[in-house]
């Protein structure tokens, strides 16, 4: 019981920050493909997924739950 | 119908009013049910279809667009228990279908339901009511803004937790509903992961416009600028578009005045209950034509 509702307090504190980085970082890194071809990079994947968590971050800091 | 219709040109008593207002009420709103599921199978085989090859992404995106703009207002219905009409036994379509609904735009059904009835409650009014942040502002625009921040900072948060402390069941029922909030948070990244372009073409973007038509339509035309109070809060409108392009929201006073009259009810509602809403003073009820079809209401309005 304990361990839910410390993951539930978890997300409830960082939960734009996990969207950020796993939905708009898989988002972010599907669109450098479409536009630069079919590099499979890790640079490209670190860049989309940094650039997801950045937004993710800003969501949570500026209550930009539009994210969402 | 028609003799209680005549009866009310000369009484015009609360009483008379819900008399003839009763005659409306009752029915199991299929209609609703049908939009309700239909939509969704339309969002679900939109999937299949972009995810297949079968159709462009740019297509699925306009049909998830249209479908996903139609997913509110069934859910609507069963918050008003229209699903069911007086049949008891039948209530859990109301949120079965409700919460079916909302999948496209992933949403529980409960926290909407909760948060409506404190908007009809509290219509209009800038502590309690959950719409406020959204409704009354300057125009479109900022009503499309405001309602996709309502769960930041300075949005919907304030009102919500005044509202848990005053009514402990609203909390309980939000609580439940944020379950089915948390499984969409984590169906959206699942899927993001797996199909990325389509996730964002398919679902994320048309429930963002759906959600800003829904506050611009539902909320901001017909309550913009008005007062709390029965009879005050609600006006008809018109933008000079055909009303079912609207989902029929200029006449939203109606429901308003009587939220158990099904949707697809409410124009024969309102020729039978016209001298009752100019006599209360409904801003715009005057102008009502005798009859509501498609779009009488273009030149009645601006």
């Amino acid at each position: 019981m304990k361990v839910i509702t410390l993951f539930f307090e978890h997300i409830t504190t960082w939960g734009l920050v996990w969207f950020g980085l796993i939905f708009w970082g898989s988002i972010f890194n599907a669109i450098f493909h479409y536009f630069l071809g079919d590099n499979h990079s890790l640079a490209f994947a670190l860049t989309a997924y940094l650039l997801g968590l950045i937004l993710g971050l800003l969501g949570k800091y500026k209550g930009w739950s539009w994210i969402n | 119908m028609d003799q209680l219709a005549e009866d009310s040109q000369t009484n015009l008593s609360i009483e008379e009013e819900r008399k003839v207002a009763r005659t409306f009420m009752g029915r199991i709103e299929w209609e609703m049910i049908v939009v309700g599921l239909g939509q969704c199978i339309v969002w679900v085989i939109t999937w299949g279809l972009v995810v297949n090859d079968v159709i462009p992404l740019w297509a699925g995106l306009l049909i998830s667009t249209i479908s996903t703009a139609c997913s509110y207002l069934p859910s609507h219905a069963g918050q008003h228990g229209h699903l069911s009409g007086k049949h008891k036994q039948l209530s859990w379509l109301n949120t079965v279908v409700g919460q079916i609904s909302l999948i496209p735009l992933a949403q529980s059904h409960h926290i909407l339901k909760a948060t409506h009835m404190k908007h009809h409650a509290h219509t209009n009014d800038p502590e309690r009511d959950p719409d406020y942040r959204h409704t009354h502002v300057d125009n479109w625009f900022q009503s499309a803004i405001q309602i996709q921040n309502q769960t930041g900072e300075g949005g919907l948060i304030e009102v919500v937790e005044k509202l848990s402390e005053e009514d402990p069941k609203f909390a309980k029922t939000l609580e439940t509903g944020s379950l089915v909030g948390l499984v969409f948070f984590f169906a959206q990244m699942v899927v993001a992961v797996i199909y990325p372009l389509e996730t964002l073409l398919l679902w994320w973007i048309p429930r963002k416009l759906a959600v800003s038509y829904l506050g611009i339509i539902f909320s901001h035309e017909p309550h913009k600028n008005l007062p709390v109070g029965r009879y005050k809060d609600s006006r008809f409108w018109s933008n000079a578009m055909p009303r079912y392009l609207n989902h029929s929201m200029q006449i939203h006073a109606m429901h308003h005045m009587y939220p158990n009259i099904c949707h697809y009810d409410e124009p024969k509602a309102i020729e039978a209950l016209k001298p009752f809403m100019v006599a209360r003073g409904i801003p715009g009820a005057e102008e009502i034509p005798e009859k509501i079809k498609l779009n009488p209401l273009i030149r009645a309005f601006s």
